[in-house]
């Protein structure tokens, strides 16, 4: 049953830094996605487990083993990529068994563990098809009953999905998180894609810059995220740079800028800190009235999104704020004056970061 | 108006890529074309660019045939998925080059460079060379260097295909901004829904070389004209039945032990037909309850998308999904039994496809 431990892992190319001292635990049975933008280290991350690459200092134990020289093919892992390369001149059977027939497995396991892995994905029936008459997401499949077939208890899914269309990926991300739990596996997959990692996963890692910013449930990361960096990343958010004016007990109360004030839960501040407001665009309201939670703003811009309406909205504090609301409710417009209302409960506070908010937002 | 298809068909050897198009686009409007990978989408867009011969139909620019015209002679430009810039030149002048091969006068020259540079954010990179820029800077110098010609017709080809998930959500809006700044018009071939419903004026469906819709994003999302645009764009659950009753208000039909409300429809009374619900307009509440579009069942799974969760059921209607507010979703536990319902408005009625449900539901 695979337990993987990485215990002050770094991995070097020449100067650069791909993975800095990194520990992480992933308990068996759980499924764990990795996410961060390019460059962060992800894929690094995985290939050190995987064996494709040696770290450079720490060591990675499976089930309390140190695998350092143990070679890919004994790690007992399955391997998911994107872009998978299938075999062409092999059909969707040949392709899957490929494992078993490479070790030699006895026929009948061999036909029943293939025939259980297709099914698993649905392509049974494909078995005689050749890859280049597959759709993408049915040769993504076939590489993923291939990785099944294995028989491997650590499936790793190296964004698996990304070389797909929306919908399709959407689809099979499903499929993916159900496969991996009715099996029982240990999944690590990895994406850059934040809402992807979300929904497949038990939990989710953060990365940036070869470092893991923050590990937690899905949940955790979108609704508490402890770092301004998580924050922004997992979804789309609203930052408010400000400042602690005073603590009257009960609330703490941050001035922003041009003499604005909001209220959020008391914390351990001094007043003057610089501090950064957070809240998710469907934790805001438009509100009629002064005396609650709210600043002063104009609306720029009304985008229909489908299941709600999104408002791009100017602060009196000069600070851009998207609100998503339902579509039921009283319509807005362009041009029109607004207040808008911050829920303390939903409103986190972080620190100033020291390199300034812009460099932390930054996406690239 | 901008720009005309009449009756455009293309094939390539045996394979329909277009067949009998015919839109109008008028000038400055966003069009997104949005369609399953095979639709014909990125043929559109070379025709129009005159980069690939029509076998039948007219193009007009601006009022004037252009079906036999030159790529140079249309005042076009095509941005093909991977930006091509000249990885020898830097930013400044990879835009630069447009103007400078058209020997523009160097005060007109400069004045156009340097506005294209402020528009795509890049006037503090301008000695970068592509390998030093990120994906998103590429893009928008690509952009840039497109633009520096004084084209009107802008036609993207999935221009954010090749960024982080993050990094299109905040670009997409950055690419109707500028086209609109412009006062251009833009085509924008995307295979991606909720990128099209955000930043389209009017979004065309094609399907298999015909455009199956074209409206606004609302009209398209709340109006679908097929069970394929209700799924497609966004997800849909679907019940099979027979119309029992109708008036102008609505109808019922009977769909295998359920009677399910749904919007007034022409279809007579008697016939068979699909009733389709997008997953994002039901509700789920705890407990079973019976009743009028009230389907009680088990939660499955839930999977977390951040501002929304996505909930499959299983009911003895089949497996049913809804998109609830993830705040809603928190309160409930997988097993637990649950009633999905949904609103009377909600509800549209189809004739059975001709292939029948599953097939015009297929998204490859």
């Amino acid at each position: 049953m695979p337990r993987i431990e990485l215990k002050n892992v770094s991995k070097r190319f020449g100067k650069i830094v791909a993975v800095n001292t990194t520990n992480l635990t992933i308990e068996d049975g759980e499924y764990l996605s990795i996410v961060g933008p390019s460059g962060c280290g992800k894929t690094t991350l995985v290939k050190l487990i995987s064996g494709v690459w040696e770290s450079t200092e720490g060591q990675i134990l499976i089930d309390g083993k140190d695998i350092a020289n143990v070679p890919t093919e004994d790690r007992d892992l399955g391997y998911v990529f994107q872009g998978i390369e299938l075999f062409p001149h092999m059909t969707v059977w040949e392709n899957t068994t490929y494992a078993p027939r490479v070790k030699d497995w006895p026929d009948e396991e061999l036909v029943k563990t293939g025939e259980d892995s297709l099914r698993l994905v649905n392509l049974l029936e494909m078995r005689e098809t050749f890859p280049g008459q597959l759709s993408g997401g049915a040769q993504q499949k076939t590489g993923i009953a291939r990785a099944l077939a294995t028989k491997a208890k650590l499936i790793i899914l190296d964004e698996p999905l990304s070389a797909l269309d929306a919908r399709v990926r959407i689809d099979l991300r499903y499929e993916l998180r159900r496969l991996v739990k009715r099996l029982g596996l240990t999944a690590i997959h990895v994406t850059h894609d934040q809402e992807e990692a979300l929904s497949v996963a038990d939990r989710t890692v953060v990365m940036k810059k070869g470092e893991i910013v923050e590990i937690g449930t899905p949940r955790q990361l979108y609704e508490k995220p402890r770092h301004i960096f998580t924050a922004n990343f997992v979804g789309e958010g609203n930052f408010l740079e400000g400042s602690v004016k005073r603590m009257p007990g009960k609330w703490c109360q941050i001035e922003l800028r041009n003499e604005q004030f909001l209220f959020v839960p008391p914390m351990d501040v001094t007043e003057g800190d610089a501090l950064v407001l957070f809240t998710r665009p469907e934790n805001l309201k438009f509100c009629k009235d002064f005396s609650t939670n709210s600043v002063p703003g104009e609306v720029r811009e009304v985008q229909f999104m489908g299941s709600f309406l999104r408002y791009e909205v100017m602060l009196a504090t000069d600070d851009p704020v998207l609100v998503d609301l339902p579509i039921q409710h009283e319509r807005v417009y362009a041009g029109d004056r607004v207040m808008v209302e911050f829920n303390p409960i939903d409103t986190l506070v972080f620190e100033r970061p020291p390199e300034g908010l812009r460099e932390v937002l930054r996406l690239e | 108006m901008g720009l005309e298809l009449r009756k455009i068909s293309k094939k390539f050897g045996e394979v329909v890529a277009l067949s009998d198009v015919s839109i109008r686009i008028e000038k400055g409007e966003y069009l997104v074309i949005l369609g399953p990978t095979g639709a014909g989408k990125t043929t559109m867009l070379r025709v129009i660019a005159g980069l690939e011969e029509l076998d039948s139909g007219d193009i007009l620019l601006d009022d004037k045939i252009v079906t036999k015209a030159d790529p140079e002679e249309r005042g076009v430009v095509y941005l093909s998925q991977t930006y091509s810039l000249f990885p020898h030149m830097n930013v400044l002048e990879n835009v630069e080059f447009g103007p400078k091969v058209r020997d523009w006068n160097p005060a007109n020259r400069e004045r156009i460079v340097s506005e294209m540079l402020n528009l795509v954010r890049l006037q503090d990179r301008v000695d970068a060379f592509p390998h030093e820029l990120s994906g998103g800077m590429k893009q928008r110098n690509a952009l840039a260097r497109a633009l520096s010609t004084n084209v009107r017709t802008l036609l993207l080809d999935e221009p954010l295909r090749a960024l982080d998930a993050r990094l299109r959500l905040s670009l997409r809006t950055e690419l109707r901004r500028m086209s609109k700044d412009l006062g251009i018009t833009s085509l924008h071939v995307t295979h991606d829904q909720e990128e099209a419903i955000t930043i389209a004026d009017r979004i065309v469906i094609l399907r298999k070389g015909k455009i199956v819709q074209i409206g606004t994003p609302a009209e398209i999302y709340d109006n679908p004209v097929s069970p394929f645009v209700q799924h497609f764009v966004g997800e849909a659950n679907f019940f099979c039945g027979t119309i029992q009753e109708k008036n102008e208000e609505g109808s019922l039909v009977k769909c295998d032990g359920l009677k399910v409300s749904a919007t007034a429809t022409d279809i007579p009374v008697g016939s068979e037909v699909c009733v389709g619900v997008k997953t994002e307009r039901c509700h789920v509440t705890r407990g079973k309850e019976e009743g009028l579009n009230k389907l009680p069942g088990t939660l499955e799974r839930e999977l977390f998308l951040g501002r929304l969760s996505s909930i499959e059921i299983s009911s003895e209607y089949g497996n049913l999904k809804a998109k609830v507010l993830a705040e809603v979703s928190a309160t409930m536990d997988e097993g637990e039994d649950v009633t999905l319902h949904f609103d009377r408005d909600q509800a549209i009625v189809f004739p059975i496809p001709d292939e029948g449900l599953e097939k015009e539901l297929e998204v490859e």
